[in-house]
């Protein structure tokens, strides 16, 4: 394992597809706050008396863009062990198919985990001299940071079963940029039907200058029952849970996001490894 | 004698088709080991399965006499360097970087053997050109020293001439002679570009249809593709008498027929027949050649 992960940071050095995608993370990270202070400068030279916008929005993005960098990054990087035929290499040097795979996933975790602080660490560097520091207080930014750094781990796994799987490259790259744009869609699909209230609460209008009162009625749109408790599960998916985490980061993530989290990574290690025991590759 | 792979009855089934069927072949040791089949035969096949790439059907092998179904193996093929198919190869790492990334995989503490490892395979001066940019000769070279990056007394090299131009050819050609006599390296090679490999290979495996028709070393196979003059005769009792008076080499076949391995006066030969109440009916000169022999061997009608 260890001459496989010597062997892997040693290629990772020398990954263009690693920075390149680490640019991009850290690129935005800059931007966002360039964005939000012109933004705001705009505002004051209209006149609004409050013109302040806050660097907490800019910083909650980061998990974001980093499921579907990270997609990108796995489906090239692992994807060139099978298109290069550098996994034949590894395998007939007497290394385990599960020891290659674990080794393989620790690599794709640790360019996960820097994607995350490329982007903290541009948008702290650039936010904090245009916009102030975060309003947040800090222990709830550094629960959302773990949370949302660990769900981006557990992004990593299922794209690491998918590029170890799969000895097309190309079709590892569609299959994982798909699967993490599928997921964040499915996150924001999932939030706008979970936060419909279950009662429409009562409304008054006016018509022909009396007051029409309508009193309050269940909301057609609330999900009930079982379909609730399937949307609920998977919102709470990693992927899908980006939006969830971003909206409880005032009161703080539930406990159970970075816990499906890890079973999610867990699951799908624990797959990969059984299925890339049995593959016959090429 | 010392082998450094053995298989026995070893199988690979993709749902009906039998990559390989029963399979048995042996490689000696310090061996050019010419693994000779036609496309589809199951060369690659077996190669996968002794490089850990896939799992036999049935049957077994064994690498320095471990057996594949011993928890030893992995260890063992640590003595083994492979290019199978395409060379193994990081197209965006230069050829130094290729092979310090093998180093690592392999647990090798030090670089220092890089730069003679590129001498022997002639990548000294590629500097920081990358191995995308090699031609396919300079890739499979590369391929051959990232095989060779663990020291390994066995290299498996699947197809290795494959699209090379003449000299490329002639490159791997040198090279797998220099690994075999300077170091020596054992050696299986598959190929059907029987021609180049007749110029290395000690030892022969012919298959067909995913079983092993036949070995035999070079020496074995010389003789039988040997040039001679079939003799088809009346009596072929005569005809070694008279053969014996000619101090000639000859091989008796049938009560018909002979070999005779040498150039003879088929007149004077034909003149004393005569004397001695034997007539000669036909004389054939037979040169076989590696080719003929393998399509002799397989029969010539599925040939692609």
């Amino acid at each position: 394992m260890r001459n496989l992960l010597a062997a892997g940071l040693f290629r990772l050095w020398r990954s263009k597809s690693f920075y390149a995608t680490l640019a991009v993370m850290a690129a935005v990270g800059a931007i966002e706050p360039i964005l939000g202070y012109t933004a705001m400068l705009d505002l004051a030279a209209g006149g609004a008396a409050d013109a302040f916008i806050s660097l907490d929005s800019r910083y909650l993005l980061f998990p974001f863009l980093s499921g579907i960098l990270l997609s990108i990054f796995c489906a090239l990087f692992v994807g060139a062990e099978h298109s290069d035929g550098a996994m034949r290499n590894k395998l007939a040097a007497g290394h385990r198919r599960g020891t290659v795979y674990l080794s393989n996933l620790i690599l794709c975790v640790t360019a996960g985990i820097l994607l995350c602080l490329g982007y903290i660490a541009a948008v702290l560097a650039v936010g904090i001299p245009l916009l102030g520091p975060l309003r947040i207080p800090l222990p709830l930014i550094l629960w959302y940071t773990f949370c949302s750094v660990v769900m981006t781990c557990a992004l990593a796994a299922v794209f690491t079963l998918a590029a170890m799987l799969c000895q097309n490259k190309a079709v590892t790259a569609v299959t994982c940029i798909s699967l993490a744009y599928f997921l964040l869609f499915l996150g924001i699909f999932l939030n706008s039907r979970l936060v419909e209230p279950e009662i429409q609460p009562e409304r008054q209008y006016v018509e022909d200058g009396q007051i029409v009162t309508l009193p309050a009625k269940p909301n057609p749109s609330y999900v009930r029952g079982m379909k609730r408790a399937v949307y609920q599960l998977l919102y709470d998916l990693p992927g899908c849970q980006t939006v969830q985490l971003a909206s409880t980061v005032d009161t703080g993530a539930p406990l159970r996001l970075p816990l499906w989290s890890l079973a999610a990574a867990a699951l799908s290690t624990g797959a990969g490894i059984l299925l890339f025991r049995r593959k016959d590759l090429k | 004698m010392e082998y450094v792979l053995t298989t026995q009855g070893l199988s690979k089934h993709y749902k009906d088709f039998k990559a390989l069927d029963d399979l048995s072949m042996h490689v000696p040791k310090g061996a050019i080991y010419g693994f000779v089949g036609r496309n589809g035969a199951g060369k690659t096949t077996l190669i996968r399965l002794i490089c850990g790439l896939q799992s036999p059907t049935a049957g077994t092998y064994a690498l320095y006499g471990v057996d594949s179904r011993d928890k030893g193996l992995p260890r063992v093929r640590r003595r083994m360097g492979a290019v199978v198919e395409t060379p193994s190869i990081y197209l965006d790492l230069t050829a130094r970087d290729n092979l310090r990334e093998q180093l690592r995989v392999l647990g090798v503490p030090s670089d220092d053997g890089i730069p003679q490892l590129l001498k022997l395979v002639g990548l000294e001066d590629t500097g920081n050109k990358k191995a995308r940019n090699f031609s396919l000769g300079m890739k499979q070279r590369l391929g051959i020293a990232v095989a060779l990056a663990g020291d390994p007394d066995f290299l498996v090299l699947d197809e290795p001439v494959n699209g090379l131009d003449p000299q490329g050819i002639i490159d791997i050609r040198e090279l797998i002679l220099k690994l075999n006599r300077e170091r020596n390296i054992t050696v299986l090679i598959s190929s059907h570009i029987l021609d180049e490999l007749s110029k290395l290979a000690t030892h022969y495996g012919f298959i067909d249809g995913g079983r092993m028709v036949k070995e035999l070393s070079a020496r074995e196979l010389e003789a039988a593709c040997r040039k001679c003059l079939r003799v088809e005769v009346t009596d072929t009792r005569p005809l070694a008498r008279v053969l014996d008076g000619m101090e000639v080499e000859y091989k008796i076949l049938s009560d018909g027929q002979a070999d005779v391995y040498a150039q003879v006066n088929i007149s004077q030969l034909s003149r004393a027949l005569d004397a001695e109440g034997c007539e000669l009916l036909s004389a054939q000169e037979r040169d076989e050649s590696l080719e003929s022999y393998f399509v002799n061997l397989v029969g010539g009608a599925g040939h692609d």
